[in-house]
């Protein structure tokens, strides 16, 4: 992807289980980090 | 991170953290280790291939400069904490800035383990992000 790409609504779960969609963040200026682990 | 989420709210703008543990590993961790921010989980690692994060090599992972900042940022207190045995240690992790409608403003995914961009460089381009919404 390059600047200016629309990111797919990705699909993750919360760490209770449930399910989150990227969508469900975004709506303001959003910073995604990615982690490599936990740590 | 947490030295600027005063500035990243001040902005109007969100953080959402990506772990690609399993969501009951992350959950211990948040017990143990509570973070300003939403943590979720991509196991499958599917967003992270989205985005083109990479897998590091063993050889790079060893590198000289890479071992010498992993020294660097324990000289300067940040602890490394002992990976989970299940935990894939060459998995590059990486940062992006989106703007409102998931619009992708900036991308750096890591090109080997201690790779990240500055604060100042994430708050340059949460500032973009946000220019680009009005």
């Amino acid at each position: 992807m390059k600047p200016g790409d629309i990111v797919p609504d990705c699909e993750f779960q919360r760490p209770d289980g449930s399910v989150a969609r990227l969508s469900d963040f975004t709506g303001q200026p959003l910073l995604l980090i990615f982690l490599r682990h936990l740590a | 991170m947490s030295k600027i989420s005063g500035q990243i709210e001040e902005m109007g703008a969100k953080v959402l953290v990506v772990s690609f543990a399993r969501p009951d590993k992350v959950a211990a961790f948040l017990e143990k280790h509570p973070q300003p921010f939403p943590v979720v989980c991509d196991p499958t690692l599917t967003a992270y291939r989205e985005l083109q994060m990479k897998r590091t090599t063993w050889l790079t992972f060893f590198r000289p400069d890479v071992t010498a900042r992993f020294l660097k940022m324990m000289v300067h207190g940040q602890k490394l904490a002992k990976p989970d045995p299940a935990d894939d240690l060459l998995q590059l992790g990486g940062d992006f800035a989106l703007a409102s409608d998931r619009r992708l403003i900036y991308s750096h995914p890591s090109v080997e383990a201690t790779d990240r961009p500055t604060n100042d460089d994430l708050l340059s381009a949460l500032r973009s992000a946000n220019a680009s919404r009005s």
